[in-house]
């Protein structure tokens, strides 16, 4: 039912990372997903072609601005879960995504910087939300911020006050956050799921699998009002 | 907030309770989409998300009066007659010296035309 996008217009924000450890906890607890990469350097191919992929995470690299709308219609209506890792710019192919959306994870590095960034596409959000409504009442796309690449051992006091001054303004935040791990670095060196890479090679795989279940749990609450709606 | 507690067991049982999307809830959201399009777009402008995709390209068309590829034609000709040539050009407006050459070679096919028509009636 859900399709949800995981957008900023900020570059290594951890967007892929974060929607690829998404979609590999889905689909390791059995859930049919697709994952679309719309990111026109493909990050996602190279994972794809390497074959370690799980049978029930269908991939689909083929995605542009022209075809978005068509590729999030024809994995909606097939698969219970559609994620879509969009390109790092602040481009048109991030507002048609938009449109087909439930919900949007923005995933921000833990910096005032990319904060400001991260602001773009909640601007952008809201604005699209408001156009829609005025087609569909009550229409809502719900979105919250992730906090990626934060220290694995301990919290900044940058960190914690992003947080504040994020709750200040009514925007909703993960309480999990993806912290800086060697073993999600290695996704893209290894091309296959964290629980298939070698401890003796990968350092602190135990905790980068707990970090990206927690992340797949905490979605998964947030989708929960979805299936209360007809979306 | 770390995310590194171990995860309960049948913490993903909620999992089964999302399907995938009916075909109904599908098209009312493009059909919502749709409608919303010029303002979507609009919303797109104003927030600085243009389109990056790079424009269809169609053939490039010739400019008016190109032609195919050439090959030199040298000729020597008297003095008198290369002048003459040259103002006859002149005087037609042509640029390029070639297209003189392709009305005289008309003119006199007409001519031949004409004479063969006339000796043949």
């Amino acid at each position: 039912m859900p399709t949800v996008a995981v957008a900023s217009p900020k570059g290594g924000a951890g967007k892929t990372t974060s929607a690829l450890s998404l979609a590999l906890q889905l689909a390791k607890q059995g859930a049919q997903v697709a994952l679309l990469d719309a990111d026109p350097n493909q990050p996602l191919a190279a994972f794809l072609e390497a074959g370690h992929c799980p049978e029930n995470l269908h991939i689909v690299v083929d995605v542009n601005e022209n075809n978005i709308a068509a590729r999030i219609r024809e994995t909606a209506t097939q698969y219970p879960f559609v994620l879509i890792d969009l390109e790092g710019t602040a481009a048109k192919i991030v507002v048609n995504a938009l449109q087909y959306a439930d919900f949007v994870i923005i995933p921000m590095r833990g910096s005032y910087l990319d904060a400001k960034e991260a602001g773009k596409a909640i601007s952008l959000i809201t604005d699209q939300e408001q156009a829609m409504q005025r087609h569909v009442p009550g229409y809502k796309l719900p979105f919250s911020v992730l906090l990626t690449c934060t220290p694995s051992a301990y919290n900044t006091r940058i960190t914690s006050g992003l947080r504040g001054d994020l709750a200040g303004l009514g925007v909703d935040v993960f309480d999990v956050e993806m912290k800086e791990r060697d073993a999600f670095k290695a996704l893209f060196k290894y091309n296959c799921p964290l629980e298939q890479m070698n401890p003796a090679e990968v350092p602190g795989l135990d905790g980068a699998i707990a970090n990206a279940e927690a992340l797949a749990l905490e979605v998964l609450d947030k989708l929960q009002p979805l299936l209360e709606s007809d979306r | 907030m770390s995310g590194d507690s171990p995860t309960p067991a049948n913490a993903f049982a909620k999992l089964g309770n999302f399907k995938p999307k009916s075909p109904v809830a599908a098209e009312a959201l493009e059909a919502a989409a749709r409608g919303a399009q010029k303002e979507i777009d609009q919303v797109a402008q104003t927030n600085g998300f243009p389109s990056r995709e790079a424009a269809a390209t169609s053939p490039s068309r010739k400019r008016f009066g190109a032609a195919g590829p050439k090959r030199q034609l040298n000729i020597k000709c008297p003095h008198e007659l290369h002048d003459r040539y040259y103002s006859m050009a002149e005087e037609r407006g042509h640029t390029e010296l070639y297209k003189l050459l392709a009305e005289a070679l008309d003119a006199l096919q007409e001519k031949e035309a004409r004479q063969d028509k006339s000796g043949n009636q």
